[in-house]
């Protein structure tokens, strides 16, 4: 059972990376027939994805959060299902190219982190702790959305108002960041360097030079290939046919912004489980553990958003901009504060 | 069985001469019965829109440039002298190419346009309707619209926009979306404006508001846009302003309020300084909440500070960005074009197939009528030297007989059909006609076995020209 689960898991990232390469080949070259296929490899994929997910279910137990292999499987297939919801009601390739690389690295990073299927530890078995998990990963795919569309509308509009010129800075950057990101994580996965308790109690790890080598490389090739990319998407965005298979700026504005609020609503409830179950296993709704103060940190920075949109009527670029600064925060709140501020939140 | 093309188009003739060999219904209908009833043609078909003017023919005898250019000229009354000069002659496989060129908009004046192939069917039906089309011309020409569909269908010839209309309304659709009921205000007159107005009426606007520099010239404006005059005030209002300021002027309030209203602005006043400054606009943009505007400048001088491109949410396009989205549209068209050749290589390449297979057939007829005339003869004599068989012993040998000639026609009917498409194909048909002496028989009334040698070698001798066009 173990094995075909994780086999599937296997194919499944195979599955994202053949999409993400079809999505690529069909916006640059400018074939709908490609992209239909790679809508119907994702549904392929997806379908896999849930099978493999029941199988995980059945040999180690709802809910499938005990370890980081299982939440990392479960929020790329998610993501999978809010894009092709998505794409369901709005019909957004484009926007595929942010959420299905997402999506093949979660579930690729999740196998990596694979350590034998087990189950939630009983201290967590709690229905709040569940809750919480489960709530708080649906919150990040929200943002992750709302980062894709935002994207998206930087990219429009900078095409439009630079008059399909000069747009490949633009496209660099962003490329840029996330390979960065990217590949520094993937570093550290690979590294995996040793945690130990230091005299005063405290866990931290331990990077040995080599852990230091193998993560910089990481980062140097996440970076790499990441501009390599986003130099032949930029070459081929730089024309005005491009930008009129782009969703409208109207629709990628109100699209990213919902998904905010939707992500905003999801987090509070995520929080707030969070801390009721935190009480009745530990008698303390909040310690200012790294990790709570970090997703309370997303939380207000989303909220902040949703005020300036609300009362200073910011929109479009500005918001866009927030948006995507706004995933970074996740993403450290997510799996930065894991691998460098440990605490109670170690396990997950 | 050759095939031929003659005619002129807007590359090689200017208007004035397009113009006198244009040809009406009636007039095409005519031409084409003029052109059968020379000795050489056997087909007619004549095409004519405002921008070519051109013959297709299929003939028994090479070339066909004569004939076709003194009926053209007797028809139209044009000088020969004339068209000697602007007049382009293709045959056989060019002839072909050339034809599925126009089917595929790639001969014509805008690339990818739309018009051309139900121009090129109008002409085939007036021509059948003649009873001026044959074998030939009817293969030739309903294998044309299948490649003016394919190459719409299968490149993307036809979507870039190509006119500022269309190219306005594209850039709108990036900023909203779906354009229906966006408001529309319409600052001053002009061609280019009525245009862009239709087209943004085609997406569904139905909200304009039309403003001009004299109140009664927007009444009349509006009710020819279907919208609605507005009060537009100008200098007049502040006579100590500074011509520089007019635009910018925060007190603009008129005009303040319909940019507060529309989502799309069109201005092309005449106006010798910009009406819209970037102040301005920033005030407006305060009261719109920051929902996007998308403004369109067509006035030479401009009627909108480009410095207003820099206001949040606000896009702006003057005629020169809205000319360069369009040079870069063609080039995107002519990218495409690439692809479409190649289309159009494919489809020569199997007429060319076919045409060949042609010149083979009547050979194949006329061997098996010679053959069954035998059978028929030495029937005849046996069963007339046999008149005490029974009627089933006489069918009998009728069946023998026929299943001898089948199988002794079917191999080499087989293995000259299977080499048809070769290069050398009409040796074997040439090969079976002198060997049984088939000269008399079998000819197709289309003519196509008039000499199998050189009609035959239509397809050699064309691919090597076609190869060396391309």
């Amino acid at each position: 059972m173990q094995e075909i689960e994780q086999t599937l898991f296997g194919l499944v990232t195979f599955v994202y990376l053949v999409v993400v390469v079809l999505y690529v080949l069909g916006l640059a070259y400018r074939r709908a027939d490609l992209e239909r296929f790679g809508l119907l490899t994702l549904t392929a994929g997806f379908a896999l994805h849930t099978i493999a997910l029941i199988l995980l279910w059945i040999s180690a137990g709802w809910p499938l959060l005990a370890d980081l292999h299982q939440s990392m499987v479960f929020l790329s297939w998610s993501i999978v299902l809010i894009y092709l919801i998505v794409d369901r009601l709005y019909r957004i390739p484009a926007s595929a190219l942010i959420m299905i690389p997402a999506a093949f690295f979660t579930v690729g990073v999740g196998q990596v982190l694979y350590e034998g299927d087990r189950a939630l530890p009983e201290e967590l078995d709690s229905g709040w702790l569940v809750v919480h998990v489960g709530v708080s990963l649906l919150a990040y795919a929200a943002f992750a959305l709302a980062f894709a569309t935002a994207f998206f509308y930087v990219v429009q509009e900078d095409l439009l108002k630079r008059r399909y010129r000069q747009v490949r800075h633009l496209v660099l950057t962003l490329a840029g960041a996330l390979g960065l990101g990217t590949g520094l994580y993937a570093g550290y996965l690979i590294a995996d360097p040793t945690l130990f308790e230091d005299a005063a109690g405290n866990r931290v790890y331990a990077y040995s030079g080599a852990d230091v080598t193998i993560i910089l490389a990481g980062a140097a090739i996440g970076l790499v290939a990441a501009l390599a990319v986003g130099w032949v998407a930029a070459r081929g965005a730089s024309r005005p046919s491009f930008a009129n298979r782009l969703p409208a700026l109207n629709l990628l504005d109100n699209l990213s912004s919902k998904s905010v609020v939707v992500g905003l609503a999801l987090l509070a409830v995520g929080i707030l489980t969070g801390g009721i179950g935190a009480y009745q296993e530990w008698g303390a709704f909040w310690r200012w553990e790294p990790k709570e103060t970090w997703a309370l940190a997303a939380w207000l920075f989303y909220a902040g958003y949703v005020a300036l949109r609300e009362f200073a009527n910011w929109r479009g670029r500005n918001t866009a901009v927030l948006a995507i600064a706004g995933l970074f925060l996740v993403f450290f709140a997510f799996l930065g504060v894991n691998l460098f501020l440990p605490g109670r939140h170690d396990f997950n | 069985m050759r095939l031929a093309v003659l005619g002129v188009n807007h590359k090689t003739a200017c208007l004035s001469l397009r113009e006198q060999v244009a040809l009406n219904t009636e007039a095409s209908q005519k031409l084409v019965r003029t052109l059968v009833d020379c000795a050489q043609v056997s087909e007619a078909v004549v095409l004519s829109t405002c921008n070519r003017t051109e013959v297709y023919l299929a003939g028994t005898e090479l070339p066909l440039r004569t004939v076709a250019k003194d009926c053209l000229c007797s028809s139209t009354g044009v000088c020969r002298t004339d068209l000697d000069d602007s007049v382009y002659y293709y045959e056989n496989m060019d002839a072909v190419e050339h034809v599925f060129s126009v089917a595929g908009s790639l001969d014509s004046m805008v690339l990818g346009e739309a018009q051309i192939l139900a121009q090129l069917k109008e002409a085939y039906s007036v021509a059948q309707e003649s009873g001026t089309t044959g074998p030939m011309l009817n293969r030739l020409l309903r294998r044309s619209f299948e490649v003016g569909k394919r190459v719409r269908s299968e490149t993307k010839i036809s979507e870039a926009s190509l006119s500022i209309a269309s190219v306005s309304v594209d850039l709108a659709r990036n900023v909203f979306g779906d354009l229906a009921d966006r408001p529309v205000l319409v600052i001053g007159a002009g061609e280019m404006a009525e245009l862009v107005v239709t087209h943004l009426k085609g997406r569904g606007v139905n909200r304009i508001l039309v403003a001009n520099r004299t109140y009664e010239r927007a009444v009349a404006l509006a009710e020819k846009f279907g919208g609605e005059a507005v009060r537009f005030q100008e200098e007049h209002e502040d006579p100590k302003r500074g011509q520089k300021q007019v635009g910018s002027h925060p007190h603009n309030r008129a005009l303040a309020q319909h940019l507060e209203l529309a989502d799309i602005v069109i201005s092309s006043t005449g106006s010798p300084d910009p009406i819209i400054g970037r102040k301005l606009l920033e005030g407006v943009m305060r009261r719109r909440k920051n929902r996007p505007i998308f403004l369109i400048d067509i006035a030479v001088p401009r009627d909108i500070d480009p410095e207003v491109n820099h206001v949040n949410n606000a896009y702006l396009y003057d005629i020169d960005d809205l000319q360069e989205v369009v040079a870069s549209n063609l080039d995107e068209r002519e990218q495409e074009a690439v692809r479409a050749r190649e289309i159009i290589a494919e489809e020569v390449g199997s007429f060319e197939e076919w045409a060949r297979s042609l010149t083979v057939l009547p050979t194949l007829v006329a061997f098996r009528e010679w053959a069954s005339a035998i059978k028929d003869e030495e029937l005849t004599k046996f069963l007339g030297r046999m008149p005490d068989l029974s009627e089933e012993d006489q069918e009998k040998v009728q069946a023998l007989a026929h299943s001898i000639i089948n199988k002794i026609l079917h191999p080499p009917t087989v293995a000259v059909k299977e080499r048809a498409a070769a290069d050398e194909g009409y040796l074997y048909a040439e090969a079976l006609r002198t060997l049984f002496q088939l000269n008399g028989a079998g000819r197709s009334e289309s003519g196509a076995s008039e000499n199998d040698r050189a009609s035959s070698g239509f397809g050699s001798e064309d691919k090597t020209n076609s190869n060396s066009r391309s």
